[in-house]
């Protein structure tokens, strides 16, 4: 596999020459270092070309929240923050993963990891763990008087209803075998599914928001736009699938 | 005593900000490989800057020399994060270093004039830390170049929560005769803590 490219941007002398040091000794290619957010566009902009940027969110000028407003969709985003309070909407911008100082070698592993596999596998959300690896990812679901298969990376939740499972995807609602979410449950024993509600099971791959509701419960938006909340006992196991603090 | 417990917990709300700790053991973890010997230097003013102040949270006054040793070991952590970015002059009366006065005035002064002031500016900015006698008051300002905080043209958003704290603990402390202020004059950001020089010992 070829070297990762990517750029620094900190404003703290030390911390980019950690960054940078840290990623050099995992085979990371570190084309760039830059002091802030104006200077990365401008160095993107005169031809600078990276496969991923690590972005402190404090900076002179604009955040990096602010930046990556501003970036190709298709640039994948680390934050790398002493903030651990930026982490929702990092999320909700649709971050690769959100590291906080101080930094260490494993955790950055584990960064590079997210974005190699966001670098390959149909983008589904943030770079959460990626539970579909070791499963048997399609099942079969009624399309008309037939089947077709259905992918489960595709899928936001399974919602039952009486006695039918529907998975949905796309904002779309499809019949699924199965009878019950345990079914589900233990069909995919890996995809780490939570059960939001008692007739929820969602994906958190598909999260792309988390807001906190009253009574420790929260709200998950899910990619293609539904909000759906989560109980209090789900909310910590969702949470930690999401590595939310 | 009522009084007494709330000025200790805003004393004790008033600390250093974590992220400001985040950021130095960011550094640290850097210095040893780069620099062992000034790792070692900056744990000894990190060590140092938190011992005083939990001690500092069980007094009720503290000498400004002591003030200021605290002062100097938070700005060795800042300066470790912002390098060339921060720099400092003190306009230090010494005479005056013996007072006795609550802890923690001056320092979350300097917190927020690095935070507002120099850290959101690219080419950093120059803190000055300055304490004199006027008019029988005894006055501690800490001034800052860099970004505005926009006192005169009213965008300020209102006191953060440090120098809410602060402002009470002074109003504990000295009731009406002592006052908070904040200024901008000649490109400087200037905060103003002005107490009643002649009832503070010695």
């Amino acid at each position: 596999m070829s070297a990762i490219r990517i750029a620094v941007v900190d404003d703290e002398p030390l911390a980019r020459e950690r960054l940078s040091r840290l990623l050099t000794e995992l085979g990371v290619e570190v084309a760039v270092e830059l002091e802030d957010g104006t200077d990365l566009l401008q160095w993107l902009r005169s031809d600078g070309k990276v496969d991923a940027l690590f972005l402190d969110i404090n900076m002179p000028g604009a955040t990096g929240l602010e930046i990556m407003a501003e970036l190709p969709p298709s640039l994948p985003v680390v934050f790398v923050t002493a903030h651990a309070d930026y982490a929702v909407r990092a999320f909700d911008s649709e971050a690769v993963d959100y590291v906080v100082k101080p930094v260490f070698k494993d955790r950055l592993e584990r960064a590079l990891t997210r974005i190699r596999s966001r670098g390959s596998a149909v983008k589904e959300g943030p770079g959460i763990r990626s539970a579909s690896q070791g499963v048997q990812p399609r099942f079969p679901v009624r399309a008309g008087d037939g089947h077709v298969f259905l992918d489960l990376r595709k899928v936001t939740h399974f919602e039952i209803d009486v006695d039918t499972v529907w998975a949905w995807c796309g904002g779309n609602k499809f019949k699924t075998p199965w009878g019950a979410l345990a079914e589900v449950e233990s069909a995919f024993q890996e995809a780490c599914l939570v059960r939001a509600q008692r007739h929820i099971l969602l994906r958190p791959e598909m999260v792309t928001g988390v807001r906190p509701l009253p009574g420790g419960r929260c709200s998950a938006r899910m990619g293609d736009g539904v909000d759906i909340p989560v109980s209090r006992s789900a909310t910590p196991r969702l949470k930690e699938l999401l590595h939310l603090r | 005593m009522e009084k007494a417990r709330e000025a200790q917990s805003r004393l004790l709300q008033s600390q250093m900000s974590p992220h400001v700790l985040f950021n130095a053991l960011n550094g640290f973890a850097e210095l040893i490989h780069k620099d062992p010997a000034a790792a070692e230097g900056s744990v000894r003013s990190l060590a140092h800057l938190l011992r005083q102040l939990l001690t500092f949270a069980e007094f009720k006054v503290i000498t400004l020399q002591e003030e200021r040793a605290l002062v100097e070991d938070y700005l060795h952590l800042e300066g470790l994060r912002l390098g060339s970015r921060l720099s400092s002059i003190w306009q230090w009366e010494e005479r005056l270093q013996s007072r006795l006065v609550p802890p923690l005035l001056i320092q979350p002064l300097v917190e927020n004039a690095i935070k507002h002031g120099i850290a959101p500016v690219k080419q950093g900015g120059i803190l000055r830390i300055s304490i004199r006698e006027e008019a029988g008051s005894l006055l501690l300002e800490v001034a800052n170049t860099g970004s505005s905080l926009g006192v005169k043209d009213g965008t300020r958003p209102g006191l953060g929560l440090g120098l809410r704290n602060l402002k009470d603990r002074l109003a504990l402390a000295f009731g009406p005769d002592a006052s908070f202020g904040l200024a901008e004059r000649e490109g400087w950001t200037i905060a103003t803590i002005s107490l009643p020089g002649d009832k503070i010992a010695p």
